[in-house]
């Protein structure tokens, strides 16, 4: 006999539109979209069946766009772009010393912002990375048949402030709208620990193509907390290519310099190849041989083993090695605290690279999802929690830190710092700044991002400036900076003089990214071409967004209602009837007024609800006064 | 209401302890976690409440600031003498018990003079003052709680707070100036 149902109470499922939200890992080489349904994540495949999407670019000469071609050979009349990752929110002057697949330009205003030419004009990265994105949410919404609400985006872990503000930017141009950043190492981790129920203390090895991120976190019931994190930015597998690559040119007395742009990518695609035919020999000293044809008359043979793989590229894995000896050191751990090391990015399957991590861990590499799809599977996993389609009883929660210090430039062009890296996020501090001068009016304040001790070696984040100070004698204005960072990373800078109350703000824009301004004017031009297709959407989401709040609040009424005077409920319940008229309505406008009234009535509730799970959550334990 | 809203409570009382300077650091971190499930912004879509994401942000940072502050003893140890009333700025230096600056002082030659011998030597003496300065370390802790636990502190016992968390400034600044 079939048992009926019966919910919690508490847990009301109110016809509940399920919102589909999807992960998405934005690579430099690769990049995926995956998704949970039937409970799994999942990731998400094609119409080709591929799961896997090159990020890779070609603007054609008729006009077209294309995304995801294997071979990144230009077509006839047509642009390549590809690893524009590796140029995300930097300046022409930061990626001038990064080897890239395409030339990069200066836009004419000269803000130091590297554009890259292609046959359809200037584009800046964050562009290209829209496309990208846009391909993906194509995928995605053809596979699951349906619009998606929002997205996960994965990043590096010490991706700075600029780097992720230029990421959500491309998502935003692409029309995704991003619930959350999410650091890679983090999101691996998550993905391991939701399908193994690991519990305790987890390093995750994170080599890409052009990026190595490595992470401590704590697992616990429920709780995924980030001790510290680190890495290298400079570091990765095409690292790998380029040695082999070198070396085998210099067995055959030849340099670098003498092989023209598609000679020397054509053999780096030979170094990748041959390095990934190592992984399927027998033993150390078994060669991979191949013959490359250099031009008409010169063929060479190159050949090596894994012993000469290893020995080429000892010093990049000795690298990898130290950052995490340094991580494991502001964790405060010993290599014996680990209880596993998730392997994550298609590097860490290299032999000599196992063997370097199993030397300093021990037996106790976890591989058992793949590395290539292992942070895209997390990034599903935290959407659908982000979408709301997860009960309270079942969700965790992700503890994140602040990759990279934040500080501001003092004077003899020192780095103060303000937060330190490593520190929980969301966050706020705020420190007490002077005047130099008598009678100074105006103080430049200059946010800087990074470890060392010097401006110059940090990333410099933005400038802006604090004016209006009444004037004093040096050293007697009370100038307050406050930094915050939010859950995603980024950060929102204040200053205010606290005797004469003037203040200044700034949200921090990547000095070398896309300002407001310009983000819109795209947006205006892409939406010129499907206007009403963003309209409809626009009326959609706002519907939808109504619909949760009234459930989420008659949800509240129905658990807590006893938090509120019987005049206080039955205002919030007229104002939900009212609410439920208007939820059908084709007016997007009505819909978020009736949004914005209902959750601003709803606000104090929503703390005094707020304030008892804050209590609840107390209970049943205290801090023993020892 | 009785209770005061949640961002006005101080940190003691966020995490629902009497103000001391004796925490146990597993049962803070385990506090901050159960606290951060139910205040995170994160959790907002699980828990129903949608409309106060400003709110969950804001409970979010304070929490994660009072579980910094609370879970660092120099930290902590500043925070009461603010709740007492004695604002104490990090940067100025006090007076320092004169033994204390000797005893500082001999470090100081110790490890120089270990440098002169070579690196093996330097490392060595290094570790042995580590091991040292913990000692120290621990002491002034024992201090500091027995002196913090009236509270809060009268402005009779300030004076000697004051010279006794410098110390505990000096002691982490020297250790942190060691090679690990």
């Amino acid at each position: 006999m079939a048992l009926l149902q019966i919910s919690e109470p508490g847990e009301t499922s109110l016809p509940h539109q399920r919102r589909l939200a999807v992960g998405i890992d934005l690579g430099t080489t690769n990049s995926l979209v995956a998704a949970v349904r039937s409970g799994a994540p999942e990731v998400l495949k094609d119409e080709n069946s591929r799961s896997i999407l090159p990020s890779v670019v070609v603007y054609g000469d008729d006009g077209s766009i294309s995304v995801g071609a294997v071979d990144s050979s230009a077509p006839l009349g047509g642009s390549v772009v590809s690893s524009v990752k590796r140029i995300m929110g930097r300046s022409l002057a930061d990626v001038r010393a990064i080897r890239l697949p395409f030339e990069l330009q200066a836009d004419d205003e000269s803000k130091g912002m590297p554009f890259i030419p292609t046959v359809q004009g200037l584009r800046s990265p964050v562009e290209v990375s829209a496309e990208i994105l846009k391909a993906l949410r194509r995928t995605a919404e053809k596979a699951l048949a349906d619009e998606i609400v929002g997205a996960v985006i994965t990043v590096p872990a010490y991706f700075d402030d600029a780097q992720r503000q230029a990421t959500k930017d491309a998502a935003r141009l692409a029309g995704i709208h991003v619930f959350r950043l999410l650091n890679e190492p983090t999101a691996a981790a998550l993905a391991y620990g939701l399908e193994t129920g690991a519990e305790g203390t987890y390093v995750v090895f994170d080599l890409g193509g052009g990026t190595f991120d490595v992470s401590v976190l704590k697992l616990t019931q429920g709780v995924f907390e980030v001790v510290a994190t680190g890495g290298d930015s400079q570091l990765g597998g095409d690292d790998f290519d380029r040695l082999l690559a070198q070396a085998w040119l210099s067995y055959n007395g030849l340099s670098a310099d003498a092989l023209d742009h598609t000679q020397w990518r054509a053999l780096l695609k030979l170094a990748r190849s041959s390095k990934e035919a190592l992984l399927h020999l027998d033993s150390d000293a078994q060669e991979v041989s191949e013959v490359f044809e250099l031009d008409a008359k010169t063929r060479l043979t190159l050949a090596v083993s894994r012993q000469l793989f290893a020995n080429l590229t000892a010093d990049p894995v000795d690298r990898a090695l130290k950052a995490c000896h340094q991580t494991l050191q502001d964790a405060q751990l010993n290599p014996a605290d680990v209880h596993g090391v998730v392997m994550v990015g298609g590097s860490s399957r290299l032999l000599n690279v196992r063997q370097a991590v199993q030397s300093l861990f021990g037996d106790c590499l976890k591989d058992s999802i793949d590395p290539d799809q292992v942070v895209a599977l997390g990034a599903a996993s935290q959407a659908h929690l982000l979408a709301g389609n997860a009960l309270a009883s079942d969700g965790w929660l992700l503890l994140d830190v602040l990759p990279l210090s934040l500080g501001i430039e003092t004077m003899g062009g020192l780095a103060e710092r303000i937060l330190p890296r490593n520190t929980p996020i969301p966050v706020a501090r705020a420190q007490e700044f002077t005047t130099f001068k008598d009678g100074q009016t105006s103080m430049a304040i200059h946010v800087v991002q990074g470890e060392r001790e010097t401006v110059a070696d940090c990333r410099s984040l933005a400038r802006f400036e604090l004016k209006g100070i009444p004037p004093m004698v040096a050293g007697a204005a009370r100038i307050r900076i406050t930094f915050q960072v939010d859950a995603d990373g980024l950060l929102q800078v204040s200053a205010l003089e606290t005797r004469s109350g003037v203040s200044a703000q700034i949200e921090v824009r990547p000095s070398y990214g896309l300002t407001d301004d310009e983000i819109a004017s795209m947006l205006e031009q892409a939406v010129a071409n499907s206007r009403d297709d963003m309209q409809q959407r626009a009326l959609r989401e706002a519907q939808i967004d109504l619909q949760q709040l009234i459930e989420a609040i008659s949800a509240a009424l129905e658990q807590d209602g006893d938090l509120l005077s019987a005049e206080e409920r039955q205002a919030l319940i007229s104002e939900i009837d009212q609410a439920r008229k208007v939820c059908g309505a084709g007016d997007r406008d009505a819909l978020v007024f009736a949004s914005e009234r209902l959750g601003g009535l709803a606000d104090p509730f929503a703390e005094r609800r707020m304030n008892r799970a804050v209590a609840q959550a107390l209970t049943g334990q205290s801090i023993e006064n020892l | 209401m009785s209770s005061p809203g949640l961002l006005q409570k101080n940190y003691f009382e966020l995490f629902g302890v009497t103000p001391s300077f004796k925490l146990e650091p597993r049962l803070l971190e385990d506090s901050w976690k159960r606290l951060q499930a139910v205040v995170h912004p994160d959790k907002l879509a699980s828990q129903g409440l949608g409309s106060s994401r400003r709110l969950a942000v804001e409970m979010s940072t304070r929490v994660n600031e009072a579980y910094q502050t609370l879970s660092s003893p120099l930290q902590r140890a500043l925070y009461l003498m603010e709740l007492s009333g004695f604002k104490l700025d990090p940067e100025l230096s006090s007076k320092v018990p004169l033994a204390f600056l000797e005893q500082q002082m001999e470090w100081r030659e110790q490890i120089d003079e270990a440098k002169s011998q070579g690196s093996d030597a330097y490392v060595q003496a290094a570790r042995a003052l580590h091991v040292q300065l913990e000692q120290q370390v621990s002491q002034v802790h024992e201090e500091l709680a027995s002196l913090f636990k009236v509270f809060p502190v009268p402005e009779s016992a300030a004076e000697l707070v004051k010279q006794t968390i410098q110390s505990l400034m000096f002691l982490e600044r020297f250790e942190q100036s060691l090679p690990r």
